[in-house]
């Protein structure tokens, strides 16, 4: 009845019915938060989930927690020292691995590169990103010897990984147009990427690289650990040998220069854009 | 005289449908040909042909294209040299495809990469000369005071202004133009077209133009192709195409083409339709507004 009003003359602002409930995806919704459920029951006992034991020993967590305070900043001048080490291992991996990823990118970008060409270099670059930096920093410790150096390579081998990636979905994205017409005046292929493609996708890639130096700074911090260069060495003497005092000054001149630096850094990418 | 474009027995299929089928089209030094269809009559991918950007259907005698007496394409097959053979075409795009974020001057100087040096042209290393070549190119179009700025912030007929100065330091002899006032509104499509007849007087280039609008086709073109779903529909003087000619071209939709109202009409005597009102009308096209027109004819 209504329906054959509505065919007739229809006088808008009279709607009395809502829209019929699709079945098939509030389905779909049980079904998705069940197998969720699932996958979080099956993996507590693999993760050893022991949250009681939080409140059970919640007081040697307390005087654990005490341990930290005061902070002693006497030896502050050293913590500056290492942490600005620990910034230029950053700056240099970040600006290599830039480098590195520029052609990576170009390569295993579908709309620029056949087939055969960045079907392997993208299971390169795969191969790159899936094993974590701190691996890298493992290896090449053995290979350059302790220190910084070998901070770098482990940086620059991993964030060429991620960076070619992101690089090359900025470039799958570009308008093909502007391509088009850098061909159509008699240009090389490389000259289309330089006068069509790079100016698309430069200030994603610059957005890019930058959130990339933020993420590196942080992993550079615990290179150390491994004897690649930077704070972690320090950071890792002093909570193996329980100097709960001077991990904490540590770790609030790492939070404090973190911290500057990602909203440096995130005030230069917003000036891109 | 040599032709300047020279298509032979050129087809294209896409999917079971021939977007081209069979088509021989020759042009001349210093002519100005108007390509009209109706959507979808494959008056683009013709251009597209012609300038090397697609190929094609594969097999023997499956076509080939000539532009200055050189192959572009022949068999489906785009040549090898069809990168240096491009210096020879300019092409103007319905789009304009000018690089946004780079400036109007960078833009024209692109026009320049077919012919300088490849280091140089990578490396954007141009000489004065050519920075003032183009600047001189953006005066001739009108467009020489937004040189710093970027081409996104121009509008639509100021960016296709700039791709024609573009073509003009390519100092190509044969200018393709794939629907290049599709997308303006009706007073930046009169100035881009009058842009473009202009330059074919002056530096006697030869210039394809494919035009929605057929009104524009009559009074620029004094030659006429047409299209129909892949084939070659007509092929002469623009001046002996009849309105019913026309209206059987376009179909059903005759009304969106802006079909001009006289009947026997001569390239010469359409230009009385540019009249204030009516340079105004042509974006609507309906037969009642284009009415004053007729009346003034």
């Amino acid at each position: 009845m209504t329906t054959q009003t509505a065919t007739e003359a229809h006088a808008p602002g009279n709607i009395t019915e809502l829209p019929p409930r699709d079945l098939k995806r509030s389905f779909g919704n049980i079904v998705m938060w069940g197998i969720f459920a699932l996958l979080l029951a099956y993996s507590w006992e693999g993760a050893d989930m022991r949250p009681w034991d939080l409140i059970e020993d919640g007081a040697n967590m307390g005087s654990f927690a005490a341990g930290f305070f005061p902070p002693d900043f006497t030896e502050w001048r050293m913590y500056m020292d290492e942490m600005i080490i620990t910034i230029q291992i950053a700056v240099w991996g970040t600006a290599l691995s830039v480098v590195t990823a520029i052609p990576f990118g170009i390569l295993s970008s579908e709309n620029l590169a056949p087939a055969w060409v960045y079907q392997p270099v993208r299971r390169l670059m795969d191969a790159a990103r899936a094993i974590n930096e701190m691996v890298f920093a493992m290896l090449f410790v053995v290979a350059v010897g302790l220190g910084p150096f070998a901070g770098v390579l482990a940086l620059w081998i991993h964030t060429t990984g991620i960076l070619a990636k992101l690089f090359s979905e900025a470039v799958e994205a570009i308008d093909p147009h502007p391509v088009e017409g850098v061909r159509a005046t008699g240009a090389t292929q490389l000259q289309e990427v330089i006068y069509g493609v790079i100016p698309q996708v430069l200030p994603l890639w610059i957005s890019y690289s930058l959130y990339r130096f933020e993420s590196n700074v942080r992993s550079a911090t615990v290179l150390g650990i491994v004897g690649a260069g930077g704070v972690g060495m320090l950071l890792w003497e002093y909570i193996r040998g329980f100097y709960y005092a001077e991990t904490a000054a540590l770790m609030i001149i790492i939070i404090v220069c973190v911290s500057i630096l990602d909203m440096i850094s995130q005030r230069l990418r917003k000036m891109v854009i | 005289m040599t032709p300047y474009i020279h298509v032979t027995n050129l087809s294209k299929t896409f999917k079971n449908t021939k977007a081209l089928d069979e088509i021989d089209f020759t042009a001349y030094s210093g002519e100005m040909v108007a390509l009209i269809g109706a959507s979808g009559s494959g008056k683009s991918t013709l251009i597209r042909h012609i300038a090397g950007l697609m190929p094609g259907d594969k097999g023997h005698d499956c076509g080939t294209v000539e532009v200055f007496g050189k192959t572009m394409q022949a068999n489906g097959r785009i040549t090898r040299r069809v990168r240096h053979h491009r210096q020879h075409i300019s092409v103007i795009f319905q789009q304009f495809n000018l690089v946004s974020r780079m400036s109007v001057l960078t833009n024209v100087l692109l026009g320049k990469l077919g012919r300088v040096p490849t280091w140089r042209g990578s490396l954007g290393l141009f000489t004065k000369a050519e920075k003032l070549e183009a600047m001189n190119a953006l005066d001739r179009v009108g467009m020489a005071k937004y040189a710093t700025q970027r081409a996104s912030t121009l509008s639509g007929g100021q960016q296709q202004r700039v791709a024609i100065a573009r073509a003009l330091v390519q100092k190509s002899d044969v200018i393709l133009a794939d629907e290049p006032i599709a997308s303006l509104d009706p007073e930046s499509s009169r100035k881009v077209m009058e842009t473009l007849a202009r330059i074919h007087k002056e530096d006697g280039k030869t210039v394809v133009v494919s035009l929605h609008q057929v009104d524009f086709a009559l009074k620029y073109c004094p030659r006429t192709l047409a299209l129909k779903d892949g084939k070659k529909h007509y092929d002469g003087a623009s001046k002996d195409l009849s309105i019913e000619f026309l209206q059987n071209l376009y179909g059903s939709s005759s009304l969106d083409m802006h079909i001009p109202v006289p009947l026997d009409v001569t390239a010469e005597e359409t230009i009385v339709v540019e009249s204030p009102d009516a340079v105004v009308n042509p974006g609507s096209g309906y037969s009642q507004e284009a009415e004053p027109a007729m009346g003034r004819a």
